[in-house]
């Protein structure tokens, strides 16, 4: 190779390699500078959620302190939907049915699908670990509203029902009356999902606390409420 | 090696030596940083992990309202893994508005 080709060559290798540097320098520019906070928007809408914690309602006592309405925390394992791509599906089925015995046609299946309900502590931790990677099974808490077993303190005490936004309020009896003071006020949570939808535990982080309902404390003692009449006169509110 | 060349090798050796100083400093400021950054990360980790804690149990009835072993159960799992609860609690997920 001559001199002058040789020249040649090394001015087009370094004329290739400052085209190339160049535009990375462009790009980085545009990524960096220009278009960082429209891409940082676009990464948070992809990646970050904000999702609701439910307040626990307010708790219904008796004169004497006997407990005549309140909530208990339940959890069930529930199937949200099956995986878009066919081999987590297979993938899925397979651990559903080591774990869970469960075996059923995906072309039947009805969407949400309760696995199994009333969930123990250490089934919440042992599924939670097994379902890791498949966020299409959720470990799913609510809380039950549980009312004293006398169908006279029951119609008292009244019904609970979800409202449009899926928040639980009192639709007839004390229930009703003090939807205010038992409802509280729900929660706020942020957190990140990885690359397969499964949360980021390490980004999760409380932005607002629930305020739990107010508990209730009737005047009347449980004998004087399980008679069918008088109705109460009255109900004082605990601070 | 006559003097001249002492003197040339003398100051070399000192410039590297101030090169190495300066490499050194340079790393230990680095790490310095670097060791503050996770600390302060970590920091912010458990303060988050006490807010986890703290609304989990706010959540589930304390030990005077229920005895009943599910209960007591689930309040140890709020103990040692709260996630796992808020995961459950959860709802209307959607995208973040403001962080």
């Amino acid at each position: 190779m001559t001199a002058a080709a040789y020249k040649i060559r090394t001015v087009v290798i370094l004329g290739l390699l400052a085209v190339w540097s160049g535009a990375a320098a462009v790009k980085l520019y545009t990524y960096t500078v220009r278009d960082r906070d429209r891409l940082r928007e676009r990464a948070r809408a992809i990646a970050w959620r904000e999702a609701v914690i439910p307040a626990r309602r307010g708790t219904i006592r008796d004169q004497a302190g006997t407990v005549l309405a309140q909530d208990v925390f339940r959890c069930d394992l529930v199937l949200e939907s099956l995986p878009k791509s066919p081999n987590r599906t297979a993938v899925l089925l397979r651990r559903l049915s080591e774990t869970l015995n469960w075996d059923a046609d995906p072309a039947q299946l009805i969407f949400p699908v309760t696995l199994k309900a009333d969930l123990s502590a250490e089934e919440i931790q042992q599924y939670n670990r097994v379902f890791r990677r498949f966020p299409e099974v959720r470990v799913a808490g609510r809380f039950e509203r549980q009312c004293h077993p006398d169908p006279a303190i029951g119609a008292l005490i009244g019904k609970i029902a979800l409202n449009d936004r899926g928040e639980r309020v009192g639709v007839s009896g004390l229930e009703q009356k003090n939807d205010l003071t038992l409802s509280g006020k729900p929660g706020k949570i942020v957190f990140m999902f990885d690359r397969n939808g499964s949360w980021v535990y390490e980004t999760l982080r409380v932005v607002r606390q629930p305020e739990n309902g107010q508990d209730m404390t009737l005047e009347q003692p449980l004998t004087e409420l399980t008679a069918p009449l008088p109705m109460p006169s009255g109900e004082r509110e605990e601070t | 090696m006559n003097e001249k060349e002492k003197i040339r090798l003398s100051a070399s050796a000192r410039l590297l030596f101030a090169v190495l100083l300066a490499a050194a400093g340079a790393l230990l400021v680095g790490a310095s940083r670097l060791g503050d950054s996770m600390a302060t990360r970590q920091a912010e980790q458990a303060r988050a992990r006490d807010l986890w804690h703290a609304t989990v149990r706010g959540l589930l009835p304390g030990r005077q309202e229920s005895g009943d072993s599910a209960d007591r159960e689930l309040r140890k799992l709020a103990g040692s893994h709260p996630e796992y609860l808020l995961q459950a609690l959860h709802q209307n997920p959607r995208p973040e508005t403001h962080h």
